[in-house]
């Protein structure tokens, strides 16, 4: 289960070694043909099955040997031995960088554990918890949907390539390849968001903030939103969040799924916002001009701001209006692009821009209707039919629906009062102990007469990315400042000459 | 202990003695024969009895008496007693007067081996005796606390057998009560069938042999119509298996077999089998009318008999649709799949190949398959020609310069195409595909028509052919091939159309436009290549003036446009068609004069199923849209002013004529005031105003010569900003409040370190964040009883290993083997 490069093994402690050599029976480094060379270092086994089954071998001890592994070994086992060496011994091999997408993180040591018998328990508890992350990093080859762009042959330019169009007539609606409905509200509307499902969904118009529902039946009228431009629903937490016109600098209110946090943007600034703090948790100066539009990827690790319309795709992929002119970017994020990955001109001023989930189509929303455009590469292939399933049937969607709802109730702690307390900048926030109140626990234990307290160390789990680094450079602080507070002492008795009038200074100096 | 040892010895001997004695004394007796004597033994005898028998003399024997000469008691001395409850203290034996030494018990022993070692043993317990003498008795508590010592260490030597099971359980990750349960296997039928495969009694040897011969054996619990059928099934399977297999080795025996398949039809046909006459399937009509399984037998026949009857015609057309119509229905239960490209093949040449394609998805990518091999194969007959095409028009010269790369660019393209990704134009996509083929299996034709590949895979086709041929279809082949020129002419026409098209845009300039085309898009060459391929080929057989008056004919391209490329999919689009049709007259005209063209290259893409106004491009915006997407350039203005609706623009506008410059250096002056706020401040200890007095020289007061520790409690330095090193970004360092109502605020048992902890809950366990198998592992109950199961304590058995335990259950029961039993042995 532990793999590790050369570097790594020749850190590890001699003490460790041996340990480690064990380990590395388990680890062959998988013969990768036809690769770079940093590929094939990289690409290790990781234990599987096998060495799982190893690990719960209980190691006897005085005259009483209790188990034998050999018994266990069944029929199928037993043949296979008899068959000869296996070709392809152990498990299948992993890229560690597949394995390290599901890893999360530093895993428990057993130092920090009581006890002989919990020790070896949570040891066991840990290899699980590394083997659930080998096997989700196994289940990636069920995706077998595989997705691909447009390959331009050689001088060919993939942006001259007009993607086709669909045109659809509509005066205004939600996006949807199947016409639902299609009405008049005889007012100006200025933002459409679906609901969890496609069942429902409400309108921004002139005044209030309309719900309908699919057929075009007017639900509700929510008053307490009024003069909104902007809105935007959060399915995780059956939140509608939505901007107020207010005079002179436009707010948006706007929001994304994964992390839930909502960006405001005015003046080249776009802040992120939690309901759960009164001042934005996140600001950042993107441009100098406002930012008239802000697009965060599905998976909510990467956003863009524009001047424009703006929009990611499932897979990645940018698109953005300027004027009557759109044009998809791919992998902007990663490198600066030169040139846009596909480019469509239209007769009309482009108004919005909305990626069918799911489908290589973009919609495009402009001054005199409305056209979608086929995107080779824009949908994500694979879909997972429990999060989102795009062949929905009707019992099917109720259950999701019923079963979301729970979910959100669970994680709020009062049922009634449906808060969305969890909303943070980061994620794993949650899974952290709250160490300012356990440290006052402790150090209210401590004042009570004759109760030991046992001295813990507060500090946090390494969690995957970058945190790491804050901590680190604390680190090198106290290091240093050590460094620095050694010569002084030294020069300390050299002013220090006795003299008897010294005892009238004052102490502190 | 002594003591008693001493007693049985003596008593033993003394036995013994006596039984010696009296046989001497008997022997006596029968010399003196006097009645006196007799009475005097008599006594003698009884006295002797009674000394025996009072306990308190139980040392003293009358053997050891008599041995001594009779200094204890003379055995003569009257005694009275009487039968009494009481007895009297001083009939006890004095013990003094009768000592008796070990020594002189133990003597007669020293001859005897057999009892040497009691005798060792007796003399070492008697020199302990002499020389030690017993320690005091401890104290009671003392001994008691010994007592508890000793016990307690006894227990836990007896307990600590335990400790390796008990630590084994509970560091298993699953324990399931009762433990020592038997483990059921499921056997397989195959393995439960082997145990009785050889008779093992002699009657059941008897009926062996009986029902071996026997044809009257049927599967015993299935009726007999029921096992008939699936007899019948199983041989169908069977037969298909060998088809197949066939099909792979030999495909011209598979056709052969299909030949005599057809046979057995026909003859089925002509017995009129499976018609509702024969007696049992009147009975079963009649059944019918009640039970449902006999109406699904006769409807099966029914079916059956109905696609028997159904004419197959002779006629080259009808025959077609008869084998369409025979791979759908599939005659005799065979399995031909309509998307197998075998059977496709067998129905390749009759099929017209533009129906063909509509109709089935697997079929058409055999087809292109195949085609494509064929192209392949033909490019270097293309080649050849290349040579003679100079003669021809001055099209085909600019064109056949670069062939290569008209290929390459080509081929690339149409495997994008052919690619399994399924878009919304998929279907359009497809049916330009479908017509692409067509286009090429026409060519193919003809290629072939004029000269013959000599490669092998052209042999094996041709080979097919000729089989063919032998078995008598030569009229068919006819057939086919009449309608491949058919349907060649029909293409032809169209691709002449095309370039003709272009011509009209205007001799080079429409080449070059071409060629730029070509560049750009990596789909669109491949129709245009297939036809002007077709236009050589054609090119040899007609002059080249005569397809210049045909192209130059409008109303002929039409008609070609309307027949084929495009395929109406549903009601609007057809509408579309219509719509294109009573504009075409309009856009002739209007292409004549001006020699712009539109909506040219649309057809060719295959993406005319939309409004024709709309996405009519002419090559021209092509160019000027690389203009536009040169970075960071807008693009030009629009001149559409009536598009402009208000609520385009505005805030750009007021936002611009409002910017600021200093943006950022506001936003750093933000970034600062933050972490100022965010900052600890210093605490400062004394009143506001103390020690702010004013006077000559305020500094010299003693106030400010106090050391500034008692002022100022200093603030701890807070931990590094995470925005620190981030130009234009703030990151809140404020604690989110909510979130620590639902945070954890202890550390539990085991763990020592808040980062152990919360390594401890790090993985979900939910099926929504981690794998099924996953999920089941770290969700598995710890410990599991089975319903109503008496769970019982754990015996000693448990501390053997298995192998013993099963070794010791073959003694026990060295009848149940192993593999009845299973791995693991049952507790009964």
């Amino acid at each position: 289960m532990r793999y590790f490069d050369k570097e790594t093994k020749a850190n590890v402690k001699p003490s460790l070694k041996r340990k480690l050599k064990r380990q590395a029976r388990d680890i062959k480094k998988f013969p990768s043909e036809g690769k770079s060379q940093e590929e094939k270092e990289e690409v290790y086994v990781i234990g599987g099955k096998e060495t799982l089954r190893k690990r719960y071998k209980f190691k006897t001890r005085g005259k009483f040997k209790v188990t034998n592994m050999d018994d266990f070994k069944d029929k199928e086992a037993e043949e296979e031995e008899s068959k000869g060496p296996d070709p392809f011994p152990g498990p299948a091999p992993i890229p560690i960088k597949k394995f390290q997408r599901h890893n999360r993180g530093e895993g428990i040591r057993v130092r920090g554990v009581k006890t002989k018998l919990w020790k070896k328990k949570w040891h066991l508890k840990d290899q699980q918890m590394k083997w659930t992350a080998e096997q989700a990093a196994r289940t990636e080859i069920l995706l077998t949907e595989s997705a691909g762009f447009l390959q331009p042959g050689k001088g060919e330019d993939t942006s001259l390539y007009n993607p086709p169009s669909v045109p659809v007539q509509r005066r205004y609606l939600t996006v949807t390849k199947r016409l639902l409905n299609e009405m008049n509200v005889m007012e100006s509307v200025h933002d459409v968001q679906w609901f969890h499902n496609e069942n429902m969904y409400a309108v921004a118009q002139k005044e209030w903030v309309y719900v309908y529902d699919s057929k075009g039946v007017e639900l509700h009228c929510l008053k307490a939103l009024d003069r909104v431009l902007r809105m935007e629903f959060l399915p995780y937490h059956f939140l509608l969040a939505a901007s107020i016109l207010a005079p002179m600098n436009s707010t948006d209110l706007h929001s994304y799924p994964f992390y839930h946090r909502v960006k405001l943007r005015a003046r080249g600034t776009m802040s992120m916002w939690t309901p759960n703090v009164k001042e934005p948790v996140a600001k950042m100066l993107c441009h100098l001009t406002a930012v008239k539009a802000v697009a965060v990827d599905p998976k909510g690790m990467l956003g863009g701001t524009g001047a424009s319309e703006l929009q990611f795709s499932q897979r990645g992929l940018l698109a953005a209006s300027l004027g009557n002119v759109v044009e998809i970017y791919k992998d902007s994020c990663r490198r600066t692009v030169r040139k846009p990955y596909l480019c469509h001109r239209h007769k009309h001023v482009v108004t919005g821009l909305e990626f069918c989930p799911y489908e290589d189509v973009l919609g495009v929303g402009h001054s005199q209707g409305f056209m979608s455009l086929l995107i080779p590469g824009a949908g994500e292939p694979n879909f997972d039919a429990l999060e989102s399933n795009p062949f929905q049937s009707k019992a099917q969607r109720r259950e999701a629906e019923v079963k979301a709802l729970l979910e959100k109730i669970l994680t709020q702690q009062p049922v009634n009062v449906i808060q969305p307390d969890l909303i943070t900048l980061d994620p794993g926030e949650l899974g952290e102990v709250d160490t300012p109140t356990l440290g006052e626990k402790m150090d209210a234990k401590k004042k009570l007469l004759y109760v030991k307290v046992p001295e813990m160390n507060l500090t946090h789990r390494k969690r995957k990315g970058k945190v790491g680094k804050v901590r680190e450079e604390v680190r090198q602080r106290l290091i240093k400042e050590k460094r620095q507070a050694v010569p002084e002492e030294k020069k300390e008795p050299e002013e220090t000459i006795f003299h008897p009038l010294n005892r009238f200074r004052p102490k502190s100096s | 202990m002594e003591h008693l040892f001493e007693e049985e010895e003596e008593t033993d001997e003394e036995e013994d003695k006596m039984d010696m004695a009296e046989l001497d004394e008997d022997s006596q007796v029968n010399d003196d024969d006097g009645d006196d004597a007799k009475h005097v033994q008599l006594l003698k005898a009884i006295t002797k009895m009674d000394n025996f028998k009072c306990p308190g003399d139980a040392n003293v024997s009358s053997n050891d008496t008599c041995r001594k000469g009779g200094t204890v008691c003379t055995p003569l001395e009257p005694m009275r007693r009487e039968p009494s409850t009481q007895v009297s203290e001083y009939e006890l034996s004095k013990s003094n007067a009768s000592e008796v030494k070990v020594e002189d018990l133990l003597a007669p022993l020293k001859g005897k081996t057999r009892l040497q070692k009691l005798l060792g043993s007796v003399q070492k317990t008697e020199i302990r005796c002499q020389k030690a003498t017993l320690d005091v008795p401890l104290p009671k508590p003392q001994a008691l606390r010994v007592e508890r010592e000793v016990g307690y260490q006894k227990t836990s030597e007896e307990v600590g057998k335990w400790d390796d099971v008990v630590r084994r359980n509970r560091l298993s990750r699953q324990i399931s009560f009762p433990l020592n349960d038997t483990q059921l296997q499921l056997l397989t039928s195959e393995e439960y069938i082997s145990k009785f495969k050889k008779p093992s009694t002699r009657l059941e040897e008897r009926v062996y042999t009986l029902l071996e011969g026997s044809p009257h054996v049927i599967h015993p619990n299935v009726e007999l119509t029921q096992y008939h059928r699936i007899l019948k099934r199983e041989r169908l399977r069977t037969q298909l298996k060998q088809f197949e297999e066939l099909k792979r080795k030999d495909p011209g025996a598979a056709l052969e077999q299909l030949r005599e398949l057809e046979q057995q039809r026909a003859l089925e046909r002509v017995t009129l089998r499976h018609r509702v006459t024969s007696r049992r399937s009147k009975f079963q009509a009649i059944r019918a009318k009640y039970d449902p399984e006999a109406r699904k037998v006769l409807a099966e026949q029914l079916l059956l008999s109905k696609e028997l009857r159904k004419k197959v015609h002779g006629d080259s057309e009808s025959e077609e649709e008869g084998e369409v119509e025979g791979t759908k229905k599939a005659p005799l239960n065979l399995d031909l799949d309509p998307n197998n490209p075998w059977m496709a093949t067998n129905s390749k040449g009759k099929d017209p190949p533009g129906e063909a394609h509509q109709e089935d998805g697997g079929y058409r990518k055999f087809w292109l398959t195949i085609e494509d091999l064929k192209y392949k194969r033909a490019n270097p007959i293309t080649n050849l020609e290349k040579e003679q095409a100079e003669k021809e028009s001055i099209v085909e010269v600019v064109e056949s310069s670069t062939p290569k790369e008209v290929e390459k660019t080509g081929e690339r393209g149409r495997f994008d195409f052919t690619s399994d990704r399924e878009s919304a134009a998929g279907v359009e996509k497809d049916s330009e595909l479908g017509v692409q083929v067509s286009k090429v299996c026409a060519q193919e034709d003809t290629v072939e028509q004029h000269q013959p590949s000599p490669k092998k895979k052209e042999h094996k086709m041709e080979n097919q052919r000729t089989k063919r041929q032998t078995q008598g279809n030569v009229n068919k082949e006819r057939d086919v091939d009449d309608m491949f020129d058919a349907v060649e002419e029909e293409l032809e026409k169209r691709a002449q159309k095309k370039l003709c098209q272009l011509r009209l845009v205007g001799g080079r300039g429409a080449q070059k436009k071409l060629r730029q085309l070509r560049k750009a898009t990596g789909f669109l060459p491949e129709a245009l290549r297939r036809q002007k391929k077709r236009v050589k080929c054609k090119g040899k057989t007609k002059s080249s003036q005569d397809w210049l008056v045909e192209e130059v004919n409008p109303r002929k391209e039409d008609l070609g446009l309307n027949e084929g490329t495009t395929r109406s999919c549903t009601l609007e689009q057809l509408d579309h068609v219509a719509m294109q049709e009573k504009e075409k007259p309009e856009m002739n005209q209007r292409r004549e004069p001006g020699g712009e063209t539109s909506g040219c290259e649309k057809v060719e893409d295959g993406q005319d199923l939309g409004q024709p106004r709309e996405v009519n491009v002419d090559p021209g915006k092509y160019m000027q849209l690389r203009a536009v997407k040169i970075q960071g350039a807008l693009p030009n203005a629009l001149v559409l002013d009536e598009d402009r609706d208000e609520n385009a623009f505005p805030e750009d506008v007021i936002a611009e004529a409002f910017e600021e410059d200093d943006v950022i250096e506001k936003f750093r002056v933000e970034k600062q005031a933050a972490m100022e706020l965010d900052e600890l401040k210093d605490m400062v200890l004394t009143l506001p105003g103390w020690g702010e007095w004013g006077g000559p020289n305020p500094d010299d007061l003693d106030f400010h010569k106090r050391p500034k520790k008692r002022r100022f409690i200093k603030a701890p330095e807070p931990p590094p900003r995470k925005d620190r090193n981030l130009g234009n970004v703030i990151i809140s360092e404020k604690k989110n409040q909510m979130l620590r109502q639902h945070q954890v605020s202890e550390v539990p048992f085991p763990f020592l370190t808040v980062r152990d902890f919360e390594a401890s809950i790090r993985t979900p366990l939910g099926k929504t964040w981690v794998p099924e198998t996953a999920h089941r592992l770290l969700t598995a109950p710890p410990v599991m009883t089975r319903m109503g199961a008496v769970i019982e304590p754990m015996d000693s058995e448990a501390l053997l290993n298995l192998r013993q335990r099963r070794e010791l259950r073959k003694q026990a029961n060295p009848q149940v083997t192993s593999h009845l039993s299973g791995d693991f042995p049952s507790k009964r």
